[in-house]
């Protein structure tokens, strides 16, 4: 196993380990407010420093890496999954189906889902557990995050009809779901990683920009995208560096989760 | 010719259900039915009253759309209740803004994304490239809009570099993946076999074969853009029409978000049409030379 | 047919080298077309034109509007940038000073008004020309007032002219004498007139050039909008010299407060009319002989509950929001100073009624905020039927006599990053009593709807921004029959005996003329609200404004405009 894989299994673990026990690593729960102490530079007591509200930032950026990380990759499953059953029915059936998904893939990307978000936050009870609250915006955004990847996967999919592994396989006498979970869709996986990998981070930075509009993830709890909302404001970097840590954090744990899939597992 | 003619009438059909899907998703959204001009306390009863039957008026799809469809052989595409001003003169005033920041994004992000893509995809085994290009990629995909915007303000950078670091990990992460397939394929370990040179192999190859998906990566990219458009416009002040949709939707501005929905689906289904004929003439170019 | 090898001597070539040399050979080779593509993206990005380059101070003065004016007719303009406009390029009869608070003489030289509060007759200024030439007098008074009182515009400055018992008339007396009759006694007449502007008679459509220091050259929707030194503005300085000291002013259209202070360091912008606390820290670290607190303003931040009969929640919720003790207690829990000190970083100040003290005319001295005291909060609620639960160490949970769990959430508007901090502040002090407390943030329409039309909330934490320190202007809010009635809109009559006071006191205090008489009933309704708790107020925030070191003759005020309600003395060094 190479040295940069084991480096990102380590780096995953640790990671994991910090985020599922918190209380080792910091004062008080992510909620606790020590007034005294908004804004607070880093310090041994707080590695990360304080929020503006004096909230232990290492502790909400723990508590918010169980958050993000079982939802995001949640929703970016969802919309692979979904993308990969349209995509590849649209282009095995071909004709009226094919039409009818890249039509409605057309209106998809064209319409302000932001509408539909804000009309089921209407819906729901005020008193909806913040839990409850994020995971049904990270639903709502894998159900919503279909449209674009479908889109390539349908073109790999029309390509790989026409390849003479197919033509063999067909020849084989082999069932059209055989050909399209033995043959077709491990070929399309590089493209739905792909847009996996994108849309975990995008879908974090999503909510971040969703609770701008009451839809992220409700009040005390913590999320990545929730913490990334202060980096908005450019203007406390360069005297708070320590602001980037749920970014850097995300980066590294996006690209870890990268480095440690095999690559020969999707590679032809 | 019939062909065209029935493109263009599937285009046209999806661009109307598009703006009436819009509209039924804002008029039964919460907060179509207020203004915020309610909240000054100055108004008397009757302003109040006045200003809620004018919001109910133009909260109605059916004849938003009959007053629309009457219009529209004329150049007026409505009244924005928000910006008071024809609807028209608001899109073509900022259009001009958004093209020039789409097209600056989107070529950025495509040289960008294939200039980093072709070496990962190439030297899979040079774990550094790898490593580094993918943090880089993560690290870009995970900052916010806003800071990225911010960093390039403070810099005295143009903001259309936002919309080309928004978009270029996204590229790079599909056309890695898709360049790693095609450059694994059998045919180009024997291209090489043979001493055929990395540059014909790249052109012949590689990019042939990746082809089409790259083409629906373009059009997907072109939707990406302009949904990407939106908040960077709303975030960096750009008066252009990724602001103007998104001041729309604060206001809930139903002329006004009508048509600009029916704008980017005009835009989205022109590109993914363009998309389609590109990679149906490229699998046909194939098909002809391995005849 | 036998294909032959392109080309056969690559091919031997080609035949006897191992892969990994070939590769190796090959390395090389994606890495030009990588820098190849990545200096014409370079190229491409720094070659397309930018944005037009700002042209610099030098006469003109930049600063910023924080949302785009719907309208620039002068009599619909009603929020707070399009008033920024109309103070800019109207003139008006009466001119409040904003840093005395005092009526003074504009295009009115002087007036005089009655001694019961119905009529005032006003000397209008002469020689005072429009830009179309068109000599100013009394015909164009009596036609913006005709204008204004159209019943088909639906105006907030109008509507302030009208009460339930007709309209004021307005009627010229020669050329240069204006007479106004009001239906009722209107205390302190003269501060009506400061936000109407004059328009000319002779103008046949509106926004038409009037009589302000400035008027608008050009409007670049969504960008700028750039005001030119007005050649017929009548003003003078003390040395004789025409006025205003600047050529032009350009305010441009930036939402975004981060880009806005970094061209404000920058020297792009001259300067910053409202700054949030955090931004007002950060550039005194930066520029600390640019930032400016002015004090506290006439604004209020509050948090209500729902009492409205119409609304749709469990009986024993109505009836905690219904208890005047359950309210206090709240009031009581909530640590304002903390509020102040933690949110607003110090530019604040706790809040004992709706009126500010800043309205030195207005608020009633001995109201003090209620303390920071959970012991007294829980006393009160036990006196009220409620008690404190241990369940478990970490679950206190505040249950009232039925046994229910004290649990309810407060909604507030999302994107505004003081009122989500206090909102989770709240939601900590009232754990203290066992309070579950859901912060819900909405977008505005979204939050308006909740509160005006459907009244499905609980609570609601919201700020109510005071132009007018008279406190007739709070009619529209404290009657129970207004739709802007924050805890029960559109009452068909007082559900409770305090309501049918503050509502005789407010009209009583509307039909008089005397002052004295006036702030004995204003100050009782004071009381009421601080006693019976209906609006729990917070805080009042200060004005927090930047002036550059190059902008010279900035007074800066609590009242809005807080930098440039003296646009035309304002010069640039």
């Amino acid at each position: 196993m190479s040295v940069v894989r084991l480096a990102a299994i380590l780096f995953l673990s640790l990671v994991a380990v910090a985020a599922l026990t918190p209380e080792l690593w910091t004062v008080a729960p992510y909620n606790v407010q020590f007034r005294e102490a908004p804004e607070a530079p880093p310090s041994r007591q707080f590695p990360l420093g304080t929020d503006a509200i004096g909230r232990d930032r290492l502790s909400r950026l723990l508590y918010g890496t169980r958050v993000s990380l079982l939802l995001a990759p949640a929703a970016a499953l969802l919309s692979c999954l979904e993308a990969a059953a349209l995509g590849a029915m649209a282009a095995m059936a071909g004709g009226f189906v094919d039409r009818a998904v890249l039509a409605s893939a057309e209106l998809f990307l064209s319409l302000p889902w932001l509408f539909v978000l804000l009309t089921v936050r209407a819906f729901l009870p005020l008193n909806t557990s913040p839990a409850a609250s994020v995971a049904i915006t990270f639903l709502l955004l894998g159900m919503l995050g279909w449209a674009a990847p479908a889109l390539v996967v349908r073109a790999a999919v029309r390509k790989l009809k026409q390849s003479d592994f197919m033509l063999q396989a067909r020849a084989a006498g082999c069932r059209p779901g055989q050909l399209l979970f033995r043959h077709l869709l491990p070929n399309v996986m590089p493209v739905l990683l792909g847009q996996f990998w994108v849309a975990v981070p995008v879908y974090i930075l999503a909510e971040a920009t969703l609770g701008m509009v009451g839809l992220g993830v409700v009040e005390p709890l913590p999320s990545w995208g929730s913490l990334l909302r202060e980096l908005e404001s450019g203007t406390g970097l360069t005297s708070h560096p320590w602001l980037l840590a749920p970014a850097m954090l995300l980066a590294a744990v996006v690209g870890s989760f990268q480095l440690v899939m095999p690559r020969q597992d999707y590679s032809v | 010719m019939t062909g065209f003619l029935k493109q263009l009438g599937r285009m046209a059909a999806l661009v109307v259900v598009a703006g009436l899907c819009s509209a039924l998703l804002l008029r039964y959204s919460p907060g179509a039915l207020v203004d915020e001009r309610q909240m000054d306390q100055r108004l008397s009863e009757n302003s109040l009253a006045a200003l809620r039957a004018e919001r109910a008026a133009n909260a109605n799809v059916g004849a938003n759309l009959l007053r629309y469809l009457r219009g529209l052989p004329g150049g007026d595409l409505g009244y924005s209740t928000s910006r008071n001003a024809p609807i028209a003169e608001l899109i073509g005033d900022a259009a001009p803004e958004t093209l020039r920041e789409l097209a600056v994004g989107l070529i950025g992000g495509w040289l960008l994304g294939l200039g980093f893509a072709i070496p990962a995809g190439r030297f899979r085994q040079a774990w550094a490239y790898e490593a580094a290009s993918v943090l880089a990629a993560g690290l870009l995909l995970s900052l916010p809009a806003a800071l990225l915007a911010y960093f390039c303000f403070a810099a005295g950078a143009q903001v259309e570099i936002v919309l080309v670091l928004v978009l270029t990990p996204r590229i790079f992460q599909f056309a890695r993946n898709l360049l790693v397939q095609a450059y694994g394929s059998a045919h180009v370990a024997m291209a090489r076999a043979r001493g055929i040179g990395e540059m014909r192999i790249l052109a012949a190859h590689v990019i042939p074969a990746a082809g089409p998906q790259l083409l629906a990566l373009v059009a997907a990219s072109a939707s990406m853009a302009i949904g990407a458009a939106i908040p960077i416009e709303a975030i960096c002040d750009v008066p252009g029409l990724g602001r103007l949709a998104w001041q729309a939707a604060m206001a809930r501005d139903l002329p006004l978000l009508v048509n600009l929905t029916m704008l980017v689906a005009l835009a989205t289904t022109i590109a993914l049409a363009a998309s389609e004929e590109l990679a149906h003439n490229g699998t046909q170019r194939e098909a002809a030379r391995a005849r | 047919m036998k294909r032959r090898p392109r080309n056969s001597r690559t091919t031997e070539r080609g035949a006897k080298r191992s892969s990994t040399s070939l590769e190796a050979r090959a390395a090389p080779c994606a890495f030009p077309i990588s820098a190849a593509l990545g200096l014409i993206a370079a190229v491409v990005l720094f070659v397309v034109p930018a944005s037009p380059v700002s042209s610099g101070p030098g006469g003109e003065l930049r600063f910023s509007l924080h949302g785009e004016p719907k309208t620039l007719d002068p009599l619909l303009m009603a929020d707070e940038h399009e008033e920024a406009v109309r103070y800019l390029t109207e003139g008006v009869l009466i001119r409040i000073n904003r840093l005395t608070q005092q009526p003074e003489p504009e295009l009115a030289t002087s007036w005089k008004v009655s001694r019961d509060g119905r009529q005032i007759v006003m000397q209008l200024r002469r020689g005072v020309t429009f830009p179309d030439g068109s000599a100013f007098n009394s015909a164009d008074v009596v036609h913006t007032f005709q204008c204004l009182l159209d019943t088909a515009l639906h105006s907030a400055i109008a509507d302030s002219f009208k009460t339930g018992k007709g309209t004021i008339k307005v009627s010229a007396e020669g050329f240069y004498t204006v007479i106004a009759e009001f239906p009722t006694p209107v205390s302190q007449i003269e501060r009506m007139f400061d936000q109407v502007a004059i328009l000319s008679a002779h103008a046949t459509k509106r926004p038409a050039p009037g009589l302000g220091p400035f008027l608008i050259a050009e409007r670049k929707p969504g960008v700028a909008i750039l005001l030119k030194r007005n050649p017929t503005y009548w003003k003078r300085d003390a040395d004789g010299k025409r006025l205003p000291r600047v050529d032009s002013i350009r305010l441009d259209i930036q939402q975004n407060r981060d880009l806005e202070l970094v061209r404000f360091l920058r020297g792009d912008v001259g300067l910053i009319d409202k700054l949030t606390p955090e931004l007002y820290e950060r550039l005194k670290v930066e520029a600390p002989n640019a930032v400016i607190d002015a004090g506290p303003t006439l604004d209020t931040e509050f948090l209500w509950f729902n009492m409205s009969a119409q609304m749709n929640l469990p009986e024993y919720k109505r009836e905690w929001f219904r208890s005047a003790p359950f309210r206090r207690a709240i009031s009581q829990a909530v640590h304002r100073a903390d509020l102040c000190r933690v949110v607003y970083r110090g530019h604040a100040s706790p809040a004992a009624g709706l009126l500010s003290p800043a309205n030195r005319l207005w608020f009633k001295q001995d109201l003090i905020p209620d303390t920071f005291d959970p012991a007294a909060a829980l006393k009160r609620l036990a006196a009220a039927g409620f008690a404190l639960h241990d369940r478990a160490l970490r679950d206190r949970a505040l249950r009232d006599r039925a046994g229910n769990a004290v649990e309810f959430s407060i909604i507030t508007n999302s994107g505004n990053e003081t009122r989500e901090r206090m909102a989770v502040m709240i939601q900590q002090d009232l754990a203290a009593l066992g309070m579950k407390v859901n912060v819900v943030t909405l977008d505005f329409p979204s939050l308006l709807d909740r509160i005006t039309r459907t009244l499905d909330y609980e609570a609601c934490l919201l700020g109510l921004t005071n132009i007018d320190p008279d406190p007739s202007g709070l009619m529209n809010v404290l009657l129970s029959s207004a739709s802007n009635h924050p805890w029960d809109p559109a009452e068909k009559r007082p559900q409770t005996e305090w309501e049918a006071e503050i509502d005789r006191l407010m009209l009583a205090q509307a039909s008089t003329a005397d002052y004295r008489r006036r702030k004995q009933y204003v100050d009782r309704v004071q009381q009421i609200l601080h006693d019976q708790a209906p609006l729990i107020y917070l805080l009042h925030p200060n004005a927090l404004s930047a002036v550059s070191t190059h902008v010279a003759g900035v007074k800066p005020s609590a009242f809005f405009p807080h930098t440039f309600w003296d646009a035309e003395h304002l010069a640039l060094k």
